[in-house]
């Protein structure tokens, strides 16, 4: 095989996209597990059978499913769900994106530590929130290291981490609910443009030494 | 009863199987099984196999180039794989066996 597999057929980047959104009710991990390696895979069978062979997307799909332990059918939206539907695509858009970007970065360079770095972002953004929160409720400068402000980063750490993991319902919840999804998204970018405005926050704090006044009886 | 009723029973351990003797991405698996004989078996049956085994612990996974292009998803089989492709290996022995003897007993003609 000669022929470089990233110009991808646009029929079977349109059924994978059909296969997709008919796993839209899964959690988005198991569904990206499922369908990444798709369209290469069936770059390939269409290389060797033709096109032809793709068949009805709805069937594979359901195959897909059935194999993989889930129910066959994706739960239907109803006339009312249309506006949710369309932001689960505009989401889904996104994320898949994303995946196809990763995906086609060299594999070990960029690709390898873009996935690493996720769990610094999960810490960093609980950090930007715990200073966030004592902005708000100690005041703009206040930003001593007693026990109780630690636990509460300790707290926010671990819900941010199980959050980025899908752990504790987080996942379930992520796929049942639209709204859940976009109040994460604007999470997240609040908690981007907040980094900036919370690092010179800190940055003032350990300089005015206010940890070294904290600190006046530990003899340093 | 046709060939996909009996398929879904043993893909699991025909998947186990394949990737036992050599990890394999995806569409590589659904050849080696339709080239050792099971040409019915439909791909996303497959993937979905691979997922489930993936999921339960009999397979790991990693991904590395291959020679047409972009990175593939390889499986690989892990101890919790090889011993349950060992458990369904006696049980699919036993199985075909029991099958055979009985219907020799009630006269089947082959």
């Amino acid at each position: 095989m000669t022929e470089q597999s990233t110009e991808l057929r646009p029929e079977v980047g349109a059924f994978v996209d059909r296969v997709r959104a008919l796993m839209a009710d899964l959690h988005p991990d198991e569904r990206q597990e499922l369908t990444a390696g798709l369209e290469a895979d069936l770059a390939e069978l269409v290389e060797e059978h033709g096109p032809e062979r793709l068949g009805d997307p709805a069937d594979y799909a359901r195959e897909l499913r059935l194999a993989a332990g889930h129910a066959p059918e994706m739960v239907r939206t109803t006339q009312s769900g249309r506006l949710r539907a369309a932001v689960i695509d505009a989401l889904d858009g996104l994320h898949a994106h994303w995946d196809r970007t990763l995906d086609a970065l060299p594999y070990g360079g960029p690709r390898g530590f873009l996935t690493s770095l996720q769990p610094v972002w999960w810490v960093a953004r609980a950090w930007v929130a715990w200073m966030l929160v004592q902005e708000v409720f100690a005041g703009p400068s206040d930003f001593t290291l007693e026990t109780q402000r630690v636990a509460l980063l300790a707290v926010l750490v671990v819900v941010s981490v199980q959050l980025g993991r899908g752990s504790w319902g987080f996942g379930r919840l992520l796929a049942k609910s639209v709204l859940a999804r976009l109040l994460l998204v604007g999470l997240n970018v609040l908690a981007v443009a907040l980094v900036p405005g919370e690092w010179s926050n800190a940055q003032y704090a350990i300089t005015e030494n206010t940890l070294w006044v904290y600190c006046s009886d530990c003899g340093w | 009863m046709d060939s996909t009723q009996l398929l879904k029973g043993v893909l699991d351990l025909a998947v186990l199987a394949v990737v036992d003797a050599e990890d394999g991405y995806g569409y590589d698996i659904v050849r080696r099984l339709r080239d050792g004989g099971l040409q019915d078996v439909g791909d996303a049956s497959v993937y979905g196999t691979l997922r489930r085994l993936y999921a339960a612990g009999s397979l790991t996974s990693y991904v590395a180039p291959s020679e047409s292009g972009p990175h593939r998803k390889y499986y690989g089989i892990t101890p919790t794989g090889r011993a349950e492709l060992k458990r369904q290996i006696e049980d699919w022995r036993h199985f075909a066996g029991a099958v055979g003897s009985l219907l020799e007993q009630q006269g089947a003609n082959a």
